[in-house]
């Protein structure tokens, strides 16, 4: 719910609680006045028959506004006032009229009458309508008064908030420039400011340490892994070395050998990540494909896979060629290793995409994982299962995207390529 | 032959040392740049082997001077940086080739013996060894005189067993030769396995002895005993 909605929403709701209440208190209020009008009118004419009665007149019944009766000295009545429908003949047509009655009993000389008094309410009705008509007036006025001045208040006043917004939406702390924001007149919204500058400051600082950090890290464990793998190769070389001992030293070695390939791929990841490929230049996909075709051809071999090619004859595209052969060899690699024996390799390479489809085991996994750092096909398997990750970093450099598809066990990993 | 190793890390400088001298080489080393700049100034090297990352300075700067003096020196870089900016930087400054750490020490040789032929031999040398014959101008290999028609990546292997004759070879370092870098690594080197049992028959065929031996637990190796 936007800010706007949800104060205009509460105007309404407070608005029409207020209409409601008024409504009731008015009506009241007025229902008292209107009571008491109509009681004293009806007094006025008792007293007014009362006087004539004393003076020894007769008044005469005037249906229905006065009857005058006489009754019992007995007869006792509760004097109470209350509504009553009269059916009026006025010329032909009958009409029906609600009259505000109260009967009286009174002695006057020694004999008791009846009094019944009417008076008619016609106005009260049209009365309460109107004043419920101007009210509801009113408060519709106020409120489309009420959400007016709230749109323009929200407009100006939280013009710096919106600002803000958008620029935290399209800030990214990878890039290297600072945040944008412009100053507020108004204390909080400065004070936001203020402390979104110092937050996105310190983001950007710990990310680049963090970043520097993997780097320097990886820089760092080269050279203690060099002379593991150079001293390794020495014990190998020494012609008194036990075989139970060759074996122990070639899982050492191995295990040196895919510590090494770990870390060079972390470096190159963050590499990638920081941007440090900026050497753009020409590149022809479709040699830098069969480059590495060529050289993953023995590992497709051993599984006897099928491969089947659909390439155009020259797909140039601007990028890094040390990039794209990595990207290149990733997706072919993971053709390969996610086939089983006798499988397929479909390629498909064209201005438009670039597509590895391999037959596999189908998957109910969501492939978004399969993109992610450390994530294995085979929880077993010795491959880092960084890969795929390198393949979504560079992708994203480029602005590649990436679809995946499966169908029946058919696994396909195209590449959208904005080529030239 | 002599080689100048720079290298300040003195645990891996030894190894390289002792691995290059068991080859035949005359090694010296340098573990910064002023030794290394005043081993230059003094001697000719055949080969000089330049970690870039010196406590004193970049390695780069010693390439100017190799340049300056006029040598006729082969240079590798070692580099831990593995920034494609070094490896230009480098190549552009008349260095022959580079080498990521860490390397492997087999690898590290037959680099060295590449460039070597490259500048002695105009790379038209042959090996020979035993009954073994690579003519590396043609790229063919004969077998005490026969012809043995090897396929690109066995005649590669071949080629790299017997610059590396008596070593351990391991599987890593095998993949990593003739495979590249981006192989997916480690857990299935059936592939190799599969080119080493066609390179042996091959070779058996054309009259030779199985010459490429399985070291248990460790790789193969070229021998003749």
């Amino acid at each position: 719910m936007k800010l706007l909605h949800y104060t205009s929403r509460i105007y309404l709701i407070y608005s029409l609680a207020i209409f409601a209440v008024s409504s009731v208190l008015i009506f009241i209020v007025i229902n008292r006045s209107i009571n008491a009008e109509l009681h004293e009118r009806l007094e006025l004419t008792r007293d007014m028959l009362i006087r004539q009665l004393k003076s020894g007149k007769r008044p005469v019944s005037m249906p229905p506004y006065w009857e005058i009766s006489k009754v019992d000295r007995s007869y006792s009545n509760v004097a109470t006032e209350k509504d009553t429908v009269i059916s009026l003949r006025v010329e032909e047509e009958v009409e029906e009229e609600v009259f505000r009655q109260k009967i009286y009993i009174r002695q006057v000389d020694n004999s008791t009458y009846k009094l019944v008094i009417r008076t008619p309410k016609t106005g009260a009705g049209y009365l309460f309508l109107s004043i419920a008509m101007y009210l509801l007036l009113i408060v519709i006025i106020l409120l489309s008064f009420l959400i007016v001045i709230n749109r323009h208040i929200s407009h100006r006043l939280w013009n710096p908030f919106y600002q803000y917004l958008n620029a935290l939406a399209s800030y990214s702390f990878s890039d290297d420039v600072p945040i944008e924001l412009n100053k507020s007149k108004i204390y909080e919204f400065e004070q936001l400011r203020q402390e979104l500058l110092h937050l996105t400051n310190k983001l950007q600082k710990d990310y680049k340490h963090l970043k520097r950090f993997t780097e320097n890290a990886s820089h760092e464990i080269q050279t203690p892994l060099s002379i593991i793998i150079t001293r390794l190769e020495q014990i190998m070389n020494l012609e008194e070395l036990p075989p139970v001992m060759a074996k122990e030293i070639g899982a050492i070695f191995s295990a040196a050998n895919r510590l090494s390939k770990l870390n060079q791929t972390l470096l190159l990841l963050s590499k990638i990540e920081n941007r440090q490929f900026p050497n753009l230049e020409q590149v022809d996909l479709v040699s830098v494909y069969k480059r590495q075709i060529d050289l993953l051809r023995d590992l497709a071999d051993v599984k006897s896979l099928r491969l089947t090619e659909t390439l155009k004859s020259e797909v140039i595209v601007m990028t890094n060629l040390d990039l794209v052969e990595i990207f290149i060899a990733n997706l072919l690699n993971n053709a390969i290793r996610h086939n089983y024996q006798g499988g397929d390799i479909h390629i498909r390479l064209n201005d438009k995409e670039f597509c590895v489809g391999n037959t596999g085991a189908p998957s109910d996994e969501n492939p978004e994982e399969w993109f992610r750092r450390f994530k294995k096909g085979n929880p077993a398997s010795s491959s880092a299962g960084l890969g795929l990750a390198l393949v979504k970093e560079i992708g994203e450099i480029y602005g590649w995207r990436i679809i995946y598809t499966i169908e029946d066990g058919y696994h396909q990993l195209c590449t959208e390529l904005n080529s030239k | 032959m002599k080689i100048l190793i720079v290298e300040d890390e003195k645990l891996l400088l030894e190894s390289v040392t002792k691995y290059l001298s068991a080859e035949g080489f005359l090694c010296e080393e340098a573990s910064n740049m002023q030794e290394a700049s005043e081993k230059i100034e003094l001697y000719d090297y055949d080969i000089i082997i330049l970690d870039l990352t010196l406590p004193d300075g970049n390695g780069l700067d010693l390439l100017l001077q190799l340049k300056n003096s006029k040598q006729d020196t082969g240079v590798i870089i070692l580099t831990a940086k593995n920034s494609l900016d070094d490896k230009l930087k480098g190549l552009d400054q008349g260095a022959d080739d580079y080498l990521t750490k860490p390397f492997h020490l087999v690898e590290l040789n037959s680099r060295i013996k590449a460039i070597i032929r490259r500048r002695q031999f105009n790379g038209k040398e042959k090996l020979i060894w035993e009954g073994v014959e690579i003519d590396l101008g043609s790229k063919e290999v004969f077998i005490y005189g026969t012809l043995a028609v090897l396929s690109k990546k066995e005649y590669e292997m071949l080629l790299y067993f017997l610059i590396n004759k008596n070593r351990v070879i391991t599987k890593e370092a095998l993949a990593e030769h003739l495979w590249g870098d981006h192989y997916d690594e480690s857990d299935n080197f059936d592939f190799i396995y599969a080119h080493i049992k066609n390179l042996r028959r091959k070779i058996r065929k054309a009259g030779g002895k199985n010459y490429i031996k399985t070291v248990y637990g460790l790789g193969y190796r070229l021998t003749s005993l």
